[in-house]
């Protein structure tokens, strides 16, 4: 029968099938507890958004134009549908559309975000493995030990206190870069580097143990039996399989970059979707601070799928094991 | 897991400089926790209107908060409230992940599939905005924040927790469990928790560091700890809005936390590494005398000749010498066994000749001639085609010995790519053709496949494959059968004589199975303990061993007629370690016929007669009973 | 000026407002001025929906006053000055206001009485739900009429205002096509103001634009005075010590800097106004069953305090004893009531109190009465450090009287919900920052919250008397009144004035005035450095 073959004949689009199809559950659950999160607040946001001297019959007319009257199931299904069709209606502390508020946020955060990213993988496996390769079978422990403090003590460090530090030293003593705002290249510089400093040591130290436990596989040995010089030692062989666990772990530190991204915006006073989370999230304003879930959770729910589809393509174990 | 390991691993941690520094820092903090509120609490509390908010000061090295009370005092205090806080988060996080990630090998693969979703959504969802929202609906606080990061660090422990239970149930001996029946909460019991706990245990301990970041955080954003409660991260929020005028304040708690962080995270590393790399040596071990064999004349012709091959790992104890002083020359087209115990030496002798064995430890050797050339004299570059080409290893697992990730014709390709300078169509043309060699059905189908995708013995013919691209004029085999099946393994032993017989390249061969060395080779050579105890050929091995050892070894080898009423014989005793090698004869405690001059003088490798040599004060001239092994011979 | 409680959410949303005390106004030794320059100045958050007549935010009513005027302003000694009207009469019961000739909207339509009229007629609809409506014009009672020709608008109440003038005259007039089109205000600007909305970038920045030939601003200012701006920016910053840095990087003009990073801004030879917000008070809940009800209890928790001393911790010393409960510009009454009216500082005065009270001492050390502990719960706003720390001094001083006191942060949402629409409260320290008198009548009497505004039930008879009669005076008998009818409220020690503070606006590269809702946009005079 040509299901079942065709089936084991082509794992890979199986594996990308069920994938895609996990995708499309979480981001349905996502809608779902987006809209449940806030609602769950205890408390009445319109009564706090209009203060506590408007009248309840103004108090009532903007619940009811705001349709937060209606049933919970009601108000869901309206919700999904108008998120579905791209509507995601109003604030109502500022009257602006959401879609706009957010159009114009994003992309500054996503800039940020973005930049942060390539510098972080780019930067922390490259120094990941180097540490790894000079300090394989207990050499060099000097240099073990100073790259595991400074990393440690790197990565320790909050981003806000290094933002506020960066700050302190380089725009308000130095005057090299600008003290907030986004205004050109230079701006990017002091909020990418507090973003960043982190979390490369941090992956740094994962890439040189994951490096160092692939140095020490019986396949590694033989590849030295072969007298491989070392560049293809190191980048054909080693590097495919400490990418697995390196990605997997990179994919998770973007969802941990936004957090990052919220509390360094709020040090810079970027214009991103940072300055405006919590703030959003406490006000209870429904229309937007939705909007920036769903959209946070989604874009590290794509993320996701994306490493795990590249996964599949570098670790065909994993796929066959998966599927 | 046995419990010596695991206070071994931690021991060993303890004696690395980062394992110690960290431990030493935790147990400050530890102590600080528990007597800090006690020392310094009543000056912590001393409010004093008047001078707050002020800097760094003789008075008050970090200054004054808002009501005048000592920064510095305030600091030492928030240690038991910041670690209390973060374990406990933690805490709750691998409560609530561990079993959660755990579910999946318990349930069937429908509820697996369910539960390995349902961790990839949460730790996908953005643990920040998850945190701001519980701490928002249940109200800001120490108990919301500890909620908060408990539940928010759940997803990531049951990843982690899945991902090895998953490794670990992938397993042969657990698939065997299963066939056996076990049921599934025993071999998560007894299978898999056991061996995840070690990594677990690791990321516990990195947990607590990122926790008390994390709690931090929610303070700086005003969910965290409430007044007039204050944990570090209150105090770094209250102290980074005077970063400008009074540094001191945002610092003190920052570098606190800095250090509680530094101290967790040192000693998950240090448990780490102490846990995945050879125990240390505990026992002092006595000094073994270095090899010095007699100078044999350097061989001619050979393609192997080495001569006092030694080596020797640094320990904090004292070198030690697994190989001591082993001699070799072996002809073209040669095949001669290595044979003994495990712990004998033999693999890294192998190791050793090809150049191969892992830092910190060192070969040394009077004479190392590959091919007619000495291997240390020449320049690297010319050292590297010789190994690449002349020698061929092939490891005992091979398995774990091809590139997972790599095709397997492509890591047969690239040694004629880098050594021969083949183009890559002609390399790929070459290594099929050896794969026809080793009788690999349809080579150039398996050639684009990868390794998981043949089957145990296909991998080890391609792993002879591999070895035979660069023409070897020797191969060296470390146990190549040894992790096949009884009926793969006859195919092999043909393919490797078959080889060595076609190619004319001398063989190597290395086995703990005296029957298997008996049927293979032409000349064997026996090591005890780092040394060779006798060498000579096979006719003579079956027939009149010298060395008591050896004549022990053929004794064990049980065959078909073998009385089953009697116990199998086996040698009483164990083979020394090499750090615990003994003065003398190293098969001394072990030898029915060993007397005072055994125990105290090592005997060196005599030539009894042609084609046998022994290292022993008494060797035995009558002939041996053989055992089970068929004296088939070869060559 | 529309005054609502100050909940305080951070310290950039505090507002400027009036009383510049030192430098500042136009006369300057020797100062080069810049034409054609940009003001930028900074606001904690999105001003939201502009349309004046619907303004709720403090944000909002800063910005307003470039693009909208008033019949009449307030100057810093609390005197009204002509601005669109240039004469005046006012009662009790009514208000006639004549405007200045040649009067222009932003589009160079000429405003008439009878646009005016216009505004006064929308707000009175109710359907409209301004909200100016309560704080400027008590209720939609009132009504309207204009004389084109003689260029004068009357608006008579039924009940007598003792700030009628003030009130009314305070209103922001919108331009006929605007108030047409209420939609078409949200994030644009009809009106005679000095500058018009030129820019906006949501979150961002505001940015507005100069108008030649305005001369009706207060006591005649124009904008052809030189210096006067040709942009003015107001950017959207949510962290004063970013907005520090800014000021002292050049990137703002001017902006009004709390805590303490306003350290680092001294010697740096910036012109320093002064203005005081708050002031802060302590409430008690004073409904059945919770301990705040027995003026007793009140009095001797007032008197555990001291309340200099809380004073300099909430305000970080920078702030200063408050002499009013009403502490705002205008402030028309300028009277000293706190003085003699507080219950002092002393601690054995109140134990006896509880004593007389019933509250007595256990082994336990809190005090208990019929078997129920003396608990009070202590709310008010999480998040501001010196806030934190005062309440904590406060908790000090309770548990050493043998109250079980638990403390309660709360967000700003929270803490409204709490106050406004809850009863899990017994004590609650706020700021309550108000420019007028008459508007503390809604917190201080009428019926509890949530029916009203009344969240802590005051029911004191002497208040409701006294400001009864107040409402209906103008002037200085007035005045009289009022600081009567305050003096009753802090003698029962239903509302306990803590402190004021004072917030200083720095300005290096412009030179400019505070007015009733901030920079006052004709003051502003760009300096070249």
């Amino acid at each position: 029968m040509r299901g079942s073959g065709w089936t084991a004949n082509h794992p890979m689009l199986v594996f990308v099938a069920r994938r895609s199809a996990r995708l499309v559950v979480s981001l349905a659950l996502l809608l779902v507890l987006s809209f449940a999160m806030i609602h769950l607040i205890p408390g009445d946001p319109v009564r706090a958004a209009l203060g506590p001297r408007a009248p309840q019959s103004r108090v009532l007319a903007l619940r009811h134009d705001l349709r937060l009257d209606e049933p919970l199931a009601k108000q869901f299904v309206d919700y999904a549908g108008n998120v579905v069709r791209g509507h995601f209606g109003t604030s109502f502390v500022s009257n602006l559309p959401v879609s706009e508020i957010i159009g114009e946020r994003l992309p500054n955060t996503a800039r940020l975000a973005g930049i942060a990213f390539v510098v972080i993988l780019g930067l922390s496996l490259p120094i990941g493995m180097l540490a790894a390769i000079l300090t394989r079978d207990g050499r060099r422990r000097g240099t073990d030990l100073a790259f595991t403090s400074v990393t440690g003590g790197l990565a320790m460090v909050p981003e806000f206190l290094l933002g506020v530090g960066l700050v302190y030293v380089f725009a308000v003593t130095l005057k090299w870069f600008p003290v907030a705002g986004q205004s050109g290249v230079s701006s990017y510089v002091l909020p990418v580097t507090s973003l960043c400093l982190g979390s490369i040591a941090a992956l740094a130290r994962i890439v040189r143990a994951e490096t160092l436990k692939v140095l020490g596989e019986d396949y590694m040995r033989t590849a030295r039996s072969k007298r491989l010089p070392a560049r293809l030692e190191y980048l054909r062989h080693c590097l495919p399989n400490m990418l697995t666990a390196t990605l997997t772990l990179g994919g998770l530190l973007l969802g941990g970059l936004i957090g990052g991204t919220v509390l360094v915006e709020n040090v810079f006073a970027w214009p991103g979707l940072g300055t405006i989370i919590t703030q959003s999230v406490a006000q209870q304003d429904y229309a937007l601070a939705q909007a920036i879930i769903l959209l946070l959770g989604s874009a590290v729910l794509i993320i996701n799928f994306g490493v795990d589809l590249l996964l599949g393509t570098l670790d065909r174990r994993s796929t066959i094991r998966q599927a | 897991m046995t419990r010596g390991r695991r206070s071994g691993a931690l021991g060993a941690a303890l004696r690395t400089p980062t394992g110690a520094i960290a431990a030493l820092l935790l147990a400050a903090l530890l102590v600080l926790a528990l007597v800090g509120p006690l020392i310094w609490g009543h000056e912590a509390r001393a409010i004093d209107v008047a001078n707050m908010l002020q800097g760094g000061s003789s008075a008050h090295p970090l200054g004054t908060d808002n009501l005048g009370r000592d920064l510095l005092a305030r600091v030492l205090v928030a240690c038991r409230l910041s670690l209390a806080l973060a374990v406990l988060a933690t805490l709750v996080g691998a409560v609530i992940g561990i079993p959660w990630g755990a579910l999946p090998v318990v349930l069937g693969r429908r509820g697996a599939r369910f539960v390995n979703a349902s961790i990839d959504f949460s730790v996908a969802f953005p643990s920040l905005l998850l945190a701001i929202f519980l701490a928002v609906v249940l109200g800001a606080g120490a108990l919301a924040a500890v909620l908060a990061l408990g539940l928010v660090s759940a997803p990531a422990f049951a990843r982690l927790t899945q991902t090895l239970a998953a490794s670990v149930a992938g397993s042969d001996y657990v698939a065997a469990a299963r066939v056996l029946g076990v049921p599934r909460s025993r071999v998560l019991a007894r299978h898999v928790l056991p061996n995840v706990a070690e990594p677990l245990i690791l990321n516990v301990t990195l947990t607590v560091g990122y926790a008390l970041l994390s709690i931090a955080g929610l303070s700086f954003l005003g969910l965290g700890v409430q007044p007039p409660d204050y944990d570090w991260g209150r105090l770094l929020q209250d102290g980074l809005q005077r970063i400008y005028v009074t540094p001191g304040a945002a610092l003190g708690p920052a570098v606190a936390i800095v250090i509680a962080g530094l101290a967790f995270n040192g000693l998950g590393e240090a448990l780490a590494r102490a846990a995945s790399t050879r125990p240390a040596v505990r026992k002092r071990p006595r000094r073994g005398t270095a090899a010095t064999v007699a100078d044999g004349a350097p061989v001619e012709d050979a393609v192997l000749d080495v001569a006092g091959l030694t080596v020797a790992f640094p320990t904090p104890d004292g070198p030690v010498t697994p190989v001591r002083g082993v001699s070799l020359a072996v002809g073209p087209g040669e095949i001669v066994g290595i044979v003994g115990e495990s712990g004998s030496g033999k693999s890294l002798t192998a190791l050793a000749i090809a150049q191969l064995v892992p830092a910190p430890g060192e070969t040394a050797a009077q004479r190392l001639r590959i091919a007619g050339r000495d291997v240390r004299a020449i320049p690297a570059a010319e050292r590297r085609r010789l190994l690449g080409t002349s020698v061929a290893m092939v490891f005992q697992d091979p398995t774990a010995s091809l590139n997972p990730a790599l095709r397997v014709g492509r890591q047969l390709a690239e040694v004629a790519e880098v050594h021969g300078g083949a183009r890559r169509s002609e390399a790929m043309r070459m290594a099929v053709e050896r794969l026809r060699t080793v009788r690999i059905p349809a080579p150039e189908r398996r050639a684009r496949r990868f390794p998981h995708e043949l089957s145990g013995g296909m991998r080890q013919r391609a792993m002879i494959a591999m070895g035979l691209m660069g023409s070897p004029r020797l191969i060296i085999a470390d146990e190549p059968t040894s992790a096949l099946d009884v009926t793969v393994q006859q195919q092999i032993l043909r393919l490797l004589r078959q080889v060595s017989d076609e190619t004319g390249a001398a063989l190597i061969f290395i086995s703990h199975d005296m029957a298997v060395v008996a049927e293979l080779c032409q000349r064997v050579l026996v090591m005890y303990a780092g040394r060779v105890v006798e060498e000579l050929d096979v006719a003579t091995l079956l027939s009149a061993p010298a060395h008591p050892y050896t004549r022990a070894l053929l004794a064990s080898v049980p065959e078909m007629a073998t009385d089953r009423d009697q116990p199998l014989a086996t040698i009483p005793g164990r083979p020394p370690e090499p750090h615990e090698v003994p003065e003398g004869c190293p098969f001394a405690p072990r030898c029915p016929l060993a007397d005072d001059r055994c125990r105290t003088q090592l005997p060196m490798l005599r030539e009894l007669a042609p084609g046998q040599a022994a290292a022993c004060w008494h060797p035995q001239a009558d002939p041996a009973p053989v055992g089970g092994i068929a004296a088939e011979g070869c060559g | 000026m529309n005054r609502s409680i100050v909940v305080v959410t951070s310290c950039a949303a505090l507002a400027l407002t009036a009383s510049a005390c030192g430098g500042g106004g136009g006369e300057n030794k020797a100062v080069k001025f810049q034409q054609g320059a940009t003001y930028t100045e900074p606001i904690g958050s999105d001003p939201g929906n502009l349309h004046p007549l619907r303004a709720a935010q403090i944000t909002t009513n800063t910005v307003l006053p470039f693009a909208y005027d008033t019949l009449i302003n307030i100057d810093s000694r609390g005197r009204v000055v002509s601005q669109l009207a240039q004469r005046w009469q006012a009662t009790p019961k009514s208000v006639t206001f004549t405007l200045k000739p040649g009067i222009t909207c932003a589009d160079g339509t000429k405003l008439r009485a009878s646009d005016v009229a216009s505004v006064f007629d929308w707000i009175k609809d109710p359907k409209h739900q301004s909200t100016m409506i309560g704080d400027h014009v008590p209720s939609t009672d009132f009504d309207v009429k204009a004389d084109d020709a003689a260029r004068t608008v009357t608006i008579s109440v039924k009940q007598p205002y003792g700030f009628l003038l003030e009130g009314a005259g305070t209103v922001w007039i919108v331009c006929p096509k605007g108030l047409a089109d209420p939609k078409s205000l949200a994030h644009a600007t009809d009106g005679t103001g000095p500058y018009q909305l030129a820019d906006y970038a949501a979150d961002d920045h505001l940015t507005f634009a100069v108008r030649k030939g305005y001369a009706w601003g207060p006591n005649g200012a124009s904008t052809a005075a030189p210096g006067t701006p040709a942009k003015v920016t107001f950017k959207i910053v949510q962290n004063v010590t970013t907005m520090a840095n800014l000021l002292l990087a050049g990137q703002l003009s001017s902006a009004t800097i709390t805590g303490p990073d306003a350290a680092r801004l001294k010697g740096q030879r910036f012109q320093e106004l002064q203005s005081l917000q708050g002031p802060t008070d302590l409430f008690f809940n004073e409904r059945p069953g919770h301990p705040g009800q027995d003026p007793k209890v009140r009095q001797a928790l007032t008197s555990a305090l001291d309340l200099g001393q809380l004073q300099k911790v909430l305000t970080e010393g920078s702030g200063t004893r408050p002499t009013s409960l009403v502490l705002l510009q205008p402030r028309p009454c300028r009277i000293d009531t706190v003085n003699g009216a507080v219950p002092g500082h002393d601690l054995e005065q109140a134990k006896a109190l509880l004593d007389e009270a019933g509250w007595t001492a256990t082994a336990g050390g809190t005090r208990a009465k019929d078997g129920h502990k003396l608990t009070i719960t202590l709310r008010y706003l999480s998040n501001q450090t010196p806030l934190s720390a005062g309440m904590e001094l406060v908790s000090r001083w309770w548990k050493a009287l043998g109250v079980d006191v638990k403390l309660k942060g709360a967000d700003a949402n929270a803490f409204t919900q709490a106050l406004f629409q809850g009863n899990d409260w017994d004590a609650a320290v706020l700021q309550v920052a108000l420019p007028y008198p008459n508007q503390l009548t809604q917190y201080a009497t009428g019926p509890a919250s949530p029916k009203g505004q009344n969240f802590a039930a005051i029911d004191n008879a002497q208040y409701g008397a006294i400001s009864q009669q107040a409402l209906a005076t103008t002037g200085q008998a007035g005045c009289q009144l009022w600081a009567r009818s305050e003096q009753a409220l802090m003698r029962n020690a239903d509302v306990v004035p803590i402190a004021a503070d004072l917030l200083t606006t720095y300005a290096k590269s412009a030179r400019l005035a505070l007015g009733l809702n901030g920079t006052e946009p004709t003051s502003i005079r760009m300096v070249a450095r």
